[in-house]
């Protein structure tokens, strides 16, 4: 497949600091492609050496096979949609939409069907003449998209854009987005600190941490198999619990080690081999399973109950392992009849060998 | 709260105007001032020549005087702006205010010695072949517009400094990866953004300009004839009627750029 964004072992540094630190990977055509981690891990200086706004220190960087090193932003073949979509507040919607264009000295003829087409692609046909402070802010990123998509960039980059909208219209706005993409076809480079976001849209999601890609996969793979501790614990919800492995070689098969938790000793996954005799597993609340459901697992223990916070369509426990008092927190599904496990009480839990991943004690 | 300065503004502002507005209505004759109503002074100011070239010298030096402010003034707000370093800012933003630090008359004698026939300037002209005779710079239009454009930098570049730094540093952004070069995005951006500010420079400029009394009187060696000058020559001859109509013709005007400006001012914000 050919890519559309190559990224060759790239840093930036801002003083001694590196932003990003020799990151390479690269982004097939027409793919929706995330660049996740919390702030300050190097995603949005990323996406902002992609564009042109900021020069790598090292490496390459290369859009649609060309090199990009030494061509400014107003030269490449990719626009941007920016954090607070950034409209030219004192021009129309159609102005906006048509400023790339014009900038092109395309014809009018061209500029306005184009723009047209845009405005249509967002849904926004009928208010083309406002000003942007006429709109809300779901109607000015649709307009921020549309400026950015006018100009039929080979690579789409959207700097979080859907970060200044409520809860409701960010979830109606990621479908969207998707739709459009598929419409267009064009590649998206889409930087995020909101894992679900990422998982929803994204064909690949870069997991970034401290200026490295820590993991890049498919959204299942990242969430099912993360590579890292940081991974685990960043996307979705997990437990992290120390464990003592079993001495060398015991208990160990094709990717599998025993480990043990206050005298629990139970099989799992390997994802870092860990140096010494102490690592972590991380598993995630909703893998674990609880009373009736739990007598059918491999992997079987007593926990107390601590505390349960109900949450609608599913409710947390936050419990103690017997005898050890190892905390963990275990999310179940709310049926709407039975009502919740008392405090204090001792219930059976359990999991697949699969689902837990043992990381290194780093 | 407001009564004390209500009143005060009564005393100072409005009693005087309405007197002044009395007297414009006076008869002066032979030297002397006749409490008699006659419209004579409006109808000089109207179409006598000689008064009429005064108002028109007047617009016209404040017109150059705001131009050459503007086009020192916006430069340097650009570079107060993109200056990065904060002390680098301190330093222009100090020049930038020195000129209303020093007294008038010094700045003014300072103006005069710079731009005389001996003068640095003139020496810099001759030596580099510029000029083969002195330039005269001074004691004309010339002195008086650099002086006052010198004077009026601080009020034309704030204004605009403080619409620059109001624009969103990502709307530059977004023009240039949108395909816009430092130019295009200067003149599609930049500039229509801080159009206010100018606007408000320039409604400031103006009107100082025209009320410009003590350099008009110091730099333009008695060539420059504004209305201001017209004004205190007349009172000093106790013309009553004249300094009257001479000063409403210079509130009329300031009024008018005022509100001319104020248009502009919604227009461009809207």
């Amino acid at each position: 497949m050919t890519s559309d964004v190559e990224f060759r072992n790239v840093s930036k540094f801002f003083g001694t600091h590196a932003a990003v630190d020799n990151i390479s990977f690269s982004v097939p055509a027409g793919s929706f492609f995330s660049l996740l981690g919390p702030s300050g891990c190097g995603k949005s200086t990323t996406l902002r050496m992609t564009s042109g706004f900021e020069f790598p220190d090292r490496g390459d960087i290369l859009i649609a096979g060309e090199n990009m090193a030494g061509i400014a932003a107003y030269r490449r073949p990719t626009n941007m949609v920016f954090q607070r979509w950034a409209l030219f507040p004192h021009m129309t919607v159609f102005d906006n939409i048509a400023f790339g264009l014009s900038v092109e000295r395309q014809p009018r003829d061209i500029i306005r069907r184009r723009v047209g087409e845009a405005l249509e692609l967002v849904g926004l046909t009928q208010f083309a003449s406002r000003k942007p402070r006429q709109l809300s802010g779901g109607q000015m990123q649709r307009v921020a998209l549309a400026r950015a998509l006018v100009k039929r960039p080979k690579v789409l980059l959207l700097d979080e854009p859907l970060g200044a909208l409520d809860l409701k219209l960010r979830m109606q706005m990621q479908l969207e987005l998707k739709r459009i993409q598929r419409e267009v076809g064009t590649t998206f480079i889409y930087v995020t600190h909101d894992q679900g976001e990422a998982l929803t849209m994204s064909d690949q999601i870069a997991v970034m941490n401290n200026g490295r890609i820590d993991q890049l996969g498919s959204p299942q793979e990242i969430y099912d198999h993360p590579a890292t501790r940081f991974v685990a614990g960043f996307i979705g919800n997990a437990n992290l619990l120390p464990v003592q492995l079993a001495a060398e070689g015991a208990g160990r098969s094709a990717g599998m080690a025993t480990v043990s938790m206050g005298g629990f000793t139970f099989p799992t996954q390997i994802a870092q081999e860990p140096t010494g005799d102490k690592g972590w597993i991380v598993i995630r609340y909703e893998r674990i399973r609880v009373g009736d459901a739990a007598r059918a697992m491999p992997i079987r223990t007593q926990a107390r109950v601590r505390d349960a916070i109900f949450a609608g369509s599913t409710v947390h426990y936050v419990m103690a392992i017997e005898p050890a008092g190892t905390e963990i927190t275990v999310e179940t599904g709310h049926d709407g009849l039975s009502s919740p496990l008392m405090q204090g009480s001792l219930v059976d839990i359990g999991w697949e060998p699969g689902v837990t991943r043992l990381f290194g004690d780093v | 709260m407001l009564a004390p300065s209500l009143a005060l503004m009564l005393y100072a502002f409005v009693l005087p105007m309405l007197t002044f507005f009395e007297y414009s209505f006076y008869t002066f004759r032979r030297g002397k001032l006749l409490d008699e109503f006659s419209l004579t002074t409006y109808r000089r100011f109207l179409f006598d020549a000689y008064y009429q070239t005064i108002v028109l010298d007047t617009l016209w030096m404040a017109t150059l005087t705001t131009l050459l402010a503007l086009a020192i003034g916006y430069p340097l707000a650009f570079a107060l702006w993109r200056l990065e370093r904060p002390w680098m800012k301190r330093w222009l933003s100090l020049i930038i205010f020195s000129p209303i630090i020093v007294s008038v008359v010094v700045r003014s004698y300072g103006w005069i010695v710079l731009l005389a026939d001996q003068g640095p300037v003139n020496w810099i002209l001759k030596t580099s072949g510029l000029a083969a005779e002195p330039v005269t710079l001074v004691f004309n239009l010339v002195g008086v517009v650099l002086s006052l454009a010198h004077v009026f930098l601080p009020f034309v570049v704030f204004p605009i400094y403080s619409s620059m730094s109001r624009i969103d540093p990502a709307l530059r952004e977004a023009a240039m990866d949108l395909g816009a070069g430092w130019l295009r995005t200067f003149r599609s951006i930049t500039l229509p953004l801080t159009l206010p500010g100018v606007v408000a420079a320039v409604q400031i400029a103006f009107t100082l300009a025209l009320g410009a009394f003590v350099t008009p009187a110091m730099l333009g060696g008695g060539r420059v004839l504004v209305l201001p000058l017209q004004v205190y020559n007349a009172t000093a001859e106790i013309n009553w009627p004249v300094a009257a109509v001479g000063g409403l013709v210079l509130l009329v005007i300031a009024i008018i750029v005022v509100a001319l400006c104020n248009r502009l001012l919604k227009y461009s914000e809207a």
